[in-house]
């Protein structure tokens, strides 16, 4: 029996290991957390499964109760607000800059606009972090060369989010970028022969041909770049912990220091529950949004 | 038919060959009858712990020791998924803190029977100090020996606070908020008097201390954040704040920097900012600095007690050596040869004698706050206790919110989580 389903799917052979190391490593987990998240699983009971206690909802309850919970997840909602269209419009315009020649520089300044993206988002973020400082950061003092005041750039609570968010969007620019060069790559010569012929410019050239050919790409940086960070943590993680007075702090970073640091792991399952819904409601309403609309092909 | 079993077998392979590196590693084998303890240590300290091996190893032939240091960062994670598995080495060192975390979760043997035992005469919470013996027992009964202390002390600069009538350093907290007021007038614009890091929930805790009251009451698990005198030391704390004598979490300049360019002439901390010191003074040159014991409140001078000590792993399949590694480690003699090879200070009283220690003028100021020293309360719920703290610190100082209701809302807090809601 087995045997037959195989010889009729041949393919099943060659996607099995990948499934089943999904399965193992993704699917199963999120099942566990789900399970996790309905006990009142801490360190004790980590070690001593009988003292695991059956709550029902109420790690959900306390959660929507919770104002660092709140707080956490309105600060992400900025974040994305804010991160993703500046990510898809910032590497669409250095995709669009960068497909206008080939020569020397612009494989220079591809490679350059990459680098970030190949480096640890921490060794950045500590980076980062001398450049922001109030003291001796390079930012302040080029501020200061103009007479310009000191910018508050990681204390302030709202100047310190919008910080983390350019950081991360430079860092994220590169990869994007490579992907809006492909698919930029990919459209046929012929569109842009026949607008020739019919007198079209430049800019027409843009707005008709470029843009919404890359409808494909774009959908696919859009909705990566949204899971991305919405999963926001690193940054936050090392630049300023979640300060100040918890402005920074990200629904990621929240399930973080419930889970590791305080040990309540049914609670951070509940958050990290919670996230997985919202991710994922998010993209189902964007597959939606996206079968609509058919571009030109 | 056959081909597509064959590809079956192989990608199953594949499957069970990504998995298998993902096992467990398997159990180590004693070769020519030794026995091996695994040993876990945090940081500089696993560093330079393996320098210790050779000297026990020659001193007990029967036991093999293998030393893994672990970045202080990951090593939480570490531990709990250690206990997870019931798995991991036979000996951990251990801050107070987690001793209790992991006491109470039963993933530390438990000691008592050693303390005081002939079999192991180094075992003994009466050799150590009180509050790092204070910081090994857990309700009663001891999950940890102490290996090294720290504590905190007041480092000023001696030339800065002689221009401003100050021959020696502040003795009073009285003393200290008039010192630092007239050491901000002095530099002038820019400059501070005392650095206070809001993020260390240390500092309402210490000077709460010294005015007679504990904030958190573990043995009848009460709050006490609304007690009149843990509302003043909390006023207190943050009039520093307020009127400018201790820099805000906006400034963020190096201490050693400010230190040596007078930005911040006073700070609290512990012994391994002494090297520090001197190299700063080595290379920035023209200043003077000293230590004193805390300034002291209504009650005394009592600081923060840190440190580290060695428990035993409950799942360890080798308690009996784990143990005999314990002992040795808090030997007064391996305990002075472990100050000079990584300054950890001696948990030991009696170390103290040795002249090494003794004739340092430098130490012998921790000498005298060890005594007055404590840890902070044993209790499970610390963390999240002091992670409200923290917040309300914060809301305090950068928010502009008001102590006394802030305290009131606190202690309520406190107590909610004191009780398990």
């Amino acid at each position: 029996m087995k045997i037959r389903f195989f010889s009729n799917r041949p393919y099943m052979i060659f996607i099995l290991p990948a499934l089943i190391i999904l399965s193992v490593f993704s699917i199963f987990p999120i099942f566990v957390a789900l399970g996790v998240s309905l006990t009142n699983m801490n360190l004790i009971g980590l070690l001593n499964w009988s003292q695991v206690q059956f709550v029902g909802f109420e790690n959900y309850m306390d959660l929507l109760a919770d104002k660092e919970f709140r707080q956490a997840f309105f600060n992400t909602i900025f974040y994305v607000v804010f991160g993703v269209p500046l990510v898809v419009v910032a590497s669409l315009g250095v995709a669009l800059l960068l497909d206008y020649g080939k020569n020397k520089f612009f494989t220079a300044a591809r490679a350059l606009f990459y680098m970030p993206s190949v480096t640890t988002s921490v060794a950045i973020a500590v980076v980062f972090g001398y450049l922001y400082n109030n003291h001796y950061g390079l930012f302040n003092y080029v501020l200061s060369l103009l007479d310009l005041p000191k910018v508050p750039w990681l204390t302030h609570p709202i100047i310190a989010k919008i910080s983390l968010i350019l950081m991360a969007a430079w860092k994220s620019i590169g990869f994007n970028m490579i992907i809006f060069l492909a698919a930029l790559q990919g459209i046929p010569k012929d569109y842009y022969e026949a607008a020739e012929i019919d007198g079209a410019k430049k800019w027409q050239k843009l707005l008709y041909i470029k843009v919404p050919l890359l409808g494909f790409a774009t959908f696919f940086v859009a909705s990566t770049t949204l899971i991305g960070w919405f999963q926001f943590f690193e940054e936050p993680m090392i630049m300023t912990k979640g300060g100040p007075v918890g402005s920074t702090n990200s629904i990621a970073l929240f399930i973080y220091d419930k889970g590791f640091k305080l040990s309540e792991f049914g609670y951070a399952a509940a958050g990290s529950f919670v996230l997985f819904l919202i991710i994922l409601a998010l993209t189902l309403i964007q597959f939606k949004l996206r079968k609509k609309d058919n571009g030109y092909n | 038919m056959k081909k597509t079993i064959t590809m079956l077998m192989i990608s199953l392979l594949l499957v069970l060959s990504v998995l298998g590196g993902c096992s467990s590693k398997s159990e180590e084998t004693s070769t020519d009858g030794k026995t091996t303890i695994e040993v876990w240590a945090m940081g500089d300290e696993g560093k330079r712990l393996s320098g210790v091996v050779k000297d026990f190893e020659a001193k007990n032939p029967k036991i093999k020791l293998k030393v893994t240091a672990i970045p202080w960062d990951s090593a939480h994670d570490k531990l709990v998924t250690a206990a997870a598995a019931k798995e991991g080495p036979d000996v951990i060192q251990l801050g107070s803190s987690w001793v209790t975390e992991f006491a109470a979760a039963g993933g530390l043997l438990d000691l008592s029977k050693y303390d005081k035992s002939e079999e192991y005469p180094n075992i003994n919470s009466d050799d150590f100090f009180a509050g790092a013996s204070e910081g090994s027992k857990y309700e009663g009964k001891l999950y940890s020996v102490p290996w090294y202390v720290e504590t905190r002390v007041l480092y000023y600069r001696s030339d800065l606070l002689a221009q401003v009538g100050y021959k020696e350093a502040p003795k009073t907290q009285a003393e200290l908020k008039d010192a630092a007021e007239k050491l901000v007038k002095l530099g002038g614009k820019g400059h501070y008097g005392l650095d206070l890091a809001i993020a260390d929930p240390m500092y309402p805790q210490v000077f709460s201390w010294q005015n007679g009251v504990d904030l958190i009451d573990s043995k009848n698990r009460k709050a006490n954040f609304n007690d009149p005198k843990a509302i003043s030391s909390m006023e207190y704390y943050a009039s520093f704040f307020k009127e400018g004598l201790a820099a805000g979490p906006d400034v963020q300049i190096d201490i050693t920097q400010a230190f040596a360019d007078g930005i911040k002439p006073m700070y609290i901390s512990g012994p391994w900012m002494i090297n520090i010191m001197n190299d700063a003074k080595a290379t920035t040159g023209e200043f003077e600095w000293n230590i004193a014991p805390l300034p002291a409140g209504d009650t005394d001078n009592t600081s923060y007690l840190g440190g580290a000590g060695l428990s035993v792993s409950a799942y360890s399949d080798n308690p009996k050596e784990a143990i005999t590694f314990i002992n040795y480690m808090a030997d007064p003699e391996v305990q002075v040869n472990w100050y000079k090879t990584a300054n950890g200070l001696p948990a030991v009283t009696s170390a103290w004698e040795d002249p090494s220690l003794a004739d340092d003028k430098i130490l012998s100021v921790f000498r005298e706050q060890l005594d007055h020293a404590k840890v902070p309360p044993m209790i499970v719920e610390l963390e999240s206790i002091k992670q409200n703290i923290i917040k309300m610190v914060e809301d305090v100082v950068v928010g502009g919110a008001d102590v006394k209701s802030e305290m009131k809302k606190l202690e309520q807090t406190a107590q909610e989580i004191l009780d398990g809601k």
